[in-house]
C-alpha cells in the first residue's frame, strides 16, 4: 500500500464503518456519530466550571468500553468520542473563564485575565467569538502539523532527549513559569515552592507515605484534580462572591452584567488578532510535540509572548493585556488549543502522552487492543498495516471535529453564554456545589471536598495577595514527574550526582533556567 | 511452618469450609463495595469493573466499585481491613501486595491473616522485555553486552521486581542500572522511548510482541510464557526466584463463610467463561483466567508472605 | 506603630514554614533520607524532593524579605477574612450534613444501617440534598446579606440538577457521602 492508500483507507474506515442510521438516504457511521456526540458533550463539559475534559474522559472511558466491547472495531468509535470531547472542551473551557472569571480548565486561566474584563465592559459576546476563532485556528494549525510531521518528529525528539535532559527541561519550565508569570518573581517562586511541597505530601517511593502525619486521607498524596480545581476554581468563586458581597453592602444592590454592541467579530478584528494567533499556534504546537510538558505551560508561554509583542505594537486607544485586550484571549486560546493536536505526536509514535487527556487515549488503545501506540504505528508497509489505517482514521475524526468546530461550534458555545443571565450570586454557589460533587464522583471520599475547600482558601489568599496561582498549579502538575524523572535519571546514570550536566543539551537547559531567574529578578529590581 | 503461617492458612481456608448449600442461597445484605487497588482506566481496573458488571447481571447484587490506589496495594488493603466481614466489602489486589509489600511496609502492621482469600482471576505473563531493534534475542545477549562494557538500564515497577532484577544481574556478573517507575505502563513507555534498555512487563507487552516491536527476552515466571514459550525462564540463569503473581479478590479477616463461598464461586464462574465480557477481556489481556481458591489460595498467599523476606535479604547484600 | 509591609509578613511566614519543614517535619516523617544506598548503588531518597521544595521556599522568602517594595502591594483586610470565614463555615456545615444526615435519619427512622441503605431512595439522597442545599443557599444568602426565596430555589435546583447529572444516568457514580460509609 502506498501512503495515499493508507490515508484513503483511514478515511473510509471512519465514514464507511458500521452504520448507526441513515440520514436522507446517506448512511451515517457510528464513528461519525460518536465524534459529533463527543464534541457537543465536550463543549458542555468545558463550559461548566469544575468539570473538565479529564473528568469527562475518566467517566466516559469505562462506559464506552462497556458499550463497544474489546475488539478492534471499537477503537475508532471510542477514540472518536474522546477526540470529540477533547476538541469540544478546549473551546468550551473559555466560556466560564470569560463570563464568570472562573476558568473551566487550568489552560483557560489566562483567558480570564482579558476575557472577564471584556465581559464587565459589556463585550462578552465578542470575547467568546475571539476565543472561539483563536481556539479553532490554533487547533487546526496544530492538527495539520500532526498529520504532516507525526511520523518523523517524535522519533527525532526522543532521540535527543534522554532522562537527564528531560529532567533539565522540567526545571527550565518550572523556573520560567515561576519568575516570568505574575508581577513578582519572588512571589512566583514562593507559589511554585508551595505547589511542589503539596504534591510531595504522601507520595514518594517508600511504603511510608512521607509528610502525611499518618493521616489515611494523605496516604496516596493529594489528588491533582482536587488541588488544581481547588486553587483555580474554588478560590476564584470565593473571590468573586466576596466582590459581589462588597458591592451589595456598599451600593446596596448588585448590578447585573449588561451587553453592549453587537458582539460581532469583524474583519479588522481578525486582522488585529491574527499575529497573536500565529505566534501562539507555533508555540503551542512546539510545546505539544515535546512529551510530558502540556497545555497549561503553552497557554502561559503564548500569553507571555503575546504580551511582550502587544506592548510594542498596540495602538494608544487599545487596552493593555490584563485589562480586556482581545489579543490576550487570542494568544491564550490559540496556544492552549494548538497543543492538543501536536500532543498526539508523542502519543501516536511513542505511546507517551503529553498531557492527562492524552493518557486516556493511550488507555483506551491499551484496553481495547488492536492498536499499540508506539514506533510500529508509522510503518508504511506494502502489506496492509492495520495500525496505520487506525492512525489515519483518528486523523479523520479530528478533521470531522474541526469542521464541526468551525461551523456549529461557535454557535453552540455562545448558547452557553445565556448562563450570564443568571445572577451570579446564585450561579456561583451552584457551580461551587457542582465542583464539589464532580470531585467526589471521581474519588469517592469526603476528603476530596475537604482538599478542595483547603486549596480554595489557599487560592483565595493568593488572589487577594497578588500571587499568581499559575506557578502553583504548574509546579503541582509537573512536581511528581519532576521527581520521578530525576530519580530515574540518577539511577539510569548509575548514580551520577552531576547527571543534570551530562550532555550539552542538558547543560543548555540548566543554563537557560539560571539565566531566566537572574535576568528577571535583576530586571524587576532595576525597574522597581 | 511458623505459627503465623498456620494461622494464615486456617483463616484463608475458612472460605472452602463453607457448605455450598449455604452459598447458593446467599445474597448480600446491602450494596457490596469493591475496592480496586489499580488506577482507573487500565487493564486491571477494567477487569474488575467488568466482573462487577457481570456479578450484577447474573446475581442481581449491587456492586459499587471504588478506587483506592497507591503504595503497591497497601492503601487498598488498609481500607479493606476494618470493613464489615459480611460480604459487603471485597477488594481486588495483586498477590504481591499480600506478600512482599506487606513484609516491606512494616509500618502498616498488615499480614495476610488480616484477610480472607476469595479467588484469583488471572496470572501475570511477566517477561523481561526489550525493543526488537535493540538486537537482543534472549537475556543471555543482554548479559554479554553488559560484560562487554555496555551500561544496561533495567526498568522495574515494584520493589520486589527491583530486588529480582538486582539478583538476576548479580548472579550473572552484571551490574544493572535499575530504574524504578510507577506501573507497568511506565516501563513500556520507557522501553519504547529508549530511556530503558530492558524492563519487566506483566502482559502489557503482548500487543508489541505480536507486532514484532518488542521481544520477550526471558520469562520471569516459574513457567514459560504463553505467548513466547521459547523464552528461557530465570532458573536457566541461576536465579532461584521468580515473579509469579496473580490478581486476587480478598475480603476482611474471618469473613462470613457463606458470603465468602458465594462471592468466590460467582467470580470464578465469570472469569472462567470467555463468553462473558470479563472472561473475554482476561483471555485477551492476561492470556486466560487462572482460578485458585480455598486452601490452595491460602497456601500460596502464606508462602508469598513467608518467602518475601528471603528475596529481600538476598538483595540486601 | 507603623504596620508591617504585607511582603514582609509573607516572607516571614514562608521562612518559618520552610524552617519547620526542613528541620523538624521532614526528618521525622520520611523513611529514607536525601539519598540512600540500595542494592549496591546510590539512589535518591524520599526526602530529597520535599527538601528541594523547602529550599526554594526559603529562597523565595529571602528574595521577598530583601527585595524591592511596591507601595501599592495588595494586602488582606478584615473584610476579606470575615467573608472567607463565613464561606468556610458554610462549606464545613454542608460537609457535616452530607456525611451524617443520612446515617442519623436511618438511626431514627429505619431498621437497617445506612451502609446497607446507601443505594436506596430516599436515604441515599438525604446527605447530599441537605448538605448541598446548605452550601448553595447559605453562600447566596451571605452575599445578599439576607435569606431569600431565590437563594432557596438555587439550592433546590442545584441539588436536583446534580442528581440528574450524575446519579440517574450513571449506575456506578456515587454522590457524597455514599462512598465513605
Amino acid at each position: 500500500m502506498t501512503a495515499l492508500d493508507y490515508v484513503l483507507a483511514g478515511v473510509l474506515a471512519v465514514i464507511h464503518g458500521p452504520e448507526a442510521f441513515t440520514l436522507l438516504g446517506i448512511p451515517v457511521s457510528v464513528t461519525v456519530l460518536m465524534v459529533v456526540a463527543g464534541f457537543f458533550a465536550g463543549i458542555v463539559v468545558g463550559a461548566t466550571p469544575g468539570l473538565g475534559q479529564v473528568i469527562a474522559l475518566a467517566i466516559s472511558l469505562p462506559i464506552l468500553i462497556s458499550i463497544f466491547g474489546f475488539n478492534a472495531s471499537a477503537l475508532l468509535p471510542v477514540m472518536g468520542f474522546m477526540i470529540g470531547i477533547m476538541k469540544g472542551s478546549t473551546v468550551g473551557g473559555a466560556v466560564p473563564a470569560i463570563l464568570f472569571n472562573t476558568p473551566g480548565t487550568p489552560d483557560s486561566y489566562m483567558t480570564t485575565l482579558d476575557g472577564y474584563p471584556m465581559t464587565r465592559s459589556g463585550q462578552a459576546q465578542k470575547a467568546l467569538r475571539v476565543a472561539h476563532f483563536s481556539s479553532v485556528s490554533g487547533d487546526t494549525f496544530s492538527d495539520i502539523c500532526l498529520f504532516v510531521f507525526a511520523p518523523s518528529l517524535a522519533i527525532l525528539v526522543e532521540r535527543y532527549l534522554d532522562l537527564p535532559e528531560k529532567t533539565a527541561l522540567i526545571i527550565l519550565s518550572l523556573c520560567f513559569i515561576a519568575v516570568v508569570v505574575g508581577r513578582s518573581p519572588a512571589k512566583g517562586l514562593a507559589a511554585a515552592a508551595l505547589g511542589l511541597f503539596f504534591v510531595y505530601v504522601g507520595t514518594g517511593e517508600d511504603f511510608h507515605p512521607r509528610l502525611s502525619l499518618n493521616a489515611p486521607a494523605l496516604a496516596d498524596g493529594i489528588p491533582i484534580t482536587a488541588a488544581v480545581i481547588g486553587v483555580l476554581v474554588v478560590g476564584s468563586i470565593f473571590s468573586e462572591l466576596e466582590k459581589l458581597w462588597r458591592e451589595k453592602s456598599t451600593a446596596g444592590t448588585i448590578t447585573p452584567t449588561s451587553q453592549s454592541g453587537d458582539g460581532r467579530l469583524r474583519w479588522t478584528d481578525i486582522r488585529r488578532i491574527a499575529p497573536y494567533i500565529g505566534r501562539s499556534a507555533v508555540i503551542g504546537t512546539a510545546i505539544g510535540a515535546l512529551p510530558g510538558i502540556g497545555s497549561t505551560l503553552a497557554a502561559t508561554l503564548g500569553y507571555a509572548s503575546g504580551g511582550a509583542f502587544h506592548r510594542r505594537r498596540k495602538a494608544a486607544d487599545e487596552p493593555e493585556f490584563g485589562k480586556g485586550a482581545m489579543q490576550g484571549i487570542a494568544a491564550t486560546e490559540a496556544a492552549n488549543s494548538s497543543v492538543a493536536g501536536a500532543n498526539l505526536i508523542p502519543v501516536l509514535s511513542l505511546g507517551i502522552p503529553g498531557n492527562t487527556a492524552a493518557v486516556f487515549l493511550v488507555l483506551a488503545a491499551d484496553t481495547i487492543g488492536g492498536f499499540n501506540p508506539g514506533p510500529g504505528v508509522f510503518r508504511f508497509t506494502s502489506e496492509a498495516n492495520p495500525e496505520l489505517v487506525i492512525a489515519f482514521g483518528l486523523f479523520t475524526t479530528m478533521v470531522i471535529a474541526n469542521i464541526l468546530n468551525w461551523t456549529v461550534g461557535g454557535v453552540f458555545m455562545r448558547c452557553m453564554g445565556i448562563m450570564i443571565r443568571i445572577p451570579k450570586q446564585f450561579l456561583l454557589p451552584v457551580v461551587l456545589l457542582l465542583t464539589f460533587a464532580s470531585l467526589y464522583v471521581q474519588q469517592t471520599s469526603m476528603a476530596m471536598i475537604g482538599f478542595a475547600l483547603f486549596f480554595g482558601v489557599l487560592g483565595y489568599f493568593m488572589i487577594k495577595l497578588g500571587v499568581s496561582p499559575l506557578p502553583f498549579v504548574i509546579a503541582f502538575v509537573l512536581g511528581r514527574q519532576f521527581e520521578s524523572t530525576a530519580r530515574q535519571a540518577f539511577s539510569a546514570t548509575g548514580g551520577d550526582p552531576f547527571f543534570l550536566f551530562s550532555s550539552w543539551i542538558a547543560v543548555a537547559f540548566m543554563a537557560g533556567a539560571v539565566a531566566i531567574i537572574v535576568i528577571t529578578v535583576h530586571g524587576r529590581r532595576a525597574s522597581a | 511452618m511458623t505459627r503465623l503461617l498456620k494461622a494464615t492458612v486456617v483463616a484463608l481456608g475458612l472460605a472452602a469450609a463453607a457448605s455450598t448449600a449455604l452459598a447458593a442461597d446467599w445474597t448480600p445484605p446491602g450494596p457490596v463495595k469493591m475496592i480496586i487497588a489499580f488506577r482507573a482506566g487500565g487493564g486491571a481496573d477494567t477487569q474488575a469493573r467488568l466482573i462487577a458488571e457481570e456479578l450484577e447481571a447474573r446475581h442481581g447484587w449491587k456492586i459499587i466499585p471504588e478506587q483506592v490506589t497507591g503504595k503497591g496495594g497497601i492503601n487498598a488493603a488498609l481500607a479493606l481491613k476494618d470493613e464489615p466481614a459480611d460480604g459487603t466489602a471485597i477488594a481486588i489486589l495483586v498477590t504481591e501486595t499480600l506478600g512482599y509489600n506487606m513484609v516491606a511496609a512494616k509500618g502498616s502492621g498488615l499480614s495476610p491473616s488480616d484477610f480472607t482469600g476469595l479467588t484469583t482471576t488471572a496470572g501475570f505473563q511477566m517477561g523481561i522485555v526489550s525493543r526488537a531493534d535493540s538486537g537482543y534475542k534472549t537475556l543471555a545477549d543482554v548479559f554479554e553486552a553488559a560484560r562487554g562494557g555496555a551500561e544496561i538500564r533495567f526498568g522495574v515497577m515494584s520493589p520486589r521486581l527491583a530486588d529480582l532484577a538486582y539478583v538476576v544481574g548479580r548472579e550473572n556478573g552484571v551490574d544493572f542500572n535499575i530504574i524504578s517507575v510507577q506501573g507497568g505502563k511506565a516501563v513500556l513507555n520507557g522501553v519504547n522511548a529508549g530511556d530503558m534498555d530492558v524492563g519487566f512487563m506483566a502482559g502489557i507487552q503482548a500487543n508489541g510482541v505480536a507486532a514484532g516491536d518488542l521481544v520477550n527476552l526471558a520469562s520471569a515466571l516459574s513457567t514459560p510464557l504463553v505467548q513466547t514459550p521459547d523464552a528461557p525462564t530465570l532458573d536457566a540463569f541461576g536465579v532461584e526466584y521468580n515473579a509469579d503473581g496473580h490478581f486476587v479478590f480478598v475480603g476482611p479477616a474471618n469473613m462470613d463463610a457463606a458470603a465468602a463461598d458465594a462471592i468466590s464461586s460467582a467470580i470464578a464462574e465469570i472469569v472462567s467463561d470467555p463468553a462473558t465480557k470479563a472472561g473475554g477481556m482476561i483471555k485477551k489481556a492476561f492470556g486466560g483466567s487462572v482460578v485458585i481458591a480455598g486452601d490452595e489460595l491460602g497456601a500460596i498467599l502464606a508462602a508469598g508472605y513467608e518467602g518475601a523476606g528471603k528475596l529481600m535479604a538476598d538483595a540486601a547484600n | 506603630m507603623r504596620s508591617l509591609h504585607p511582603d514582609t509578613v509573607l516572607a516571614v511566614i514562608l521562612l518559618a514554614f520552610a524552617a519547620v519543614l526542613l528541620l523538624f517535619w521532614l526528618p521525622a516523617d520520611t523513611d529514607t533520607g536525601l539519598y540512600e544506598i540500595k542494592r549496591g548503588k546510590y539512589t535518591i531518597g524520599d526526602a530529597l524532593a520535599p527538601a528541594f521544595a523547602g529550599a526554594v521556599m526559603a529562597v523565595a522568602g529571602l528574595l521577598l524579605l530583601f527585595g524591592p517594595r511596591a507601595r501599592d502591594a495588595p494586602k488582606l483586610d478584615t473584610n476579606h477574612v470575615w467573608f472567607l470565614s463565613a464561606m468556610i463555615a458554610i462549606v464545613l456545615a454542608g460537609m457535616v450534613l452530607m456525611r451524617w444526615a443520612g446515617p442519623l435519619a436511618t438511626i431514627l427512622f429505619a431498621d437497617d444501617d445506612y451502609r446497607l441503605l446507601r443505594d436506596t431512595v430516599p436515604w441515599k439522597y438525604l446527605g447530599f440534598a441537605s448538605g448541598g442545599f446548605v452550601i448553595v443557599a447559605g453562600a447566596s444568602s451571605v452575599v445578599e446579606g439576607r435569606f431569600s426565596r431565590n437563594a432557596a430555589l438555587a439550592g433546590i435546583v442545584a441539588v436536583l440538577l446534580i442528581i440528574a447529572l450524575y446519579d440517574l444516568p450513571f449506575d456506578d457514580l456515587l454522590l457524597p457521602p455514599n462512598g465513605d460509609v
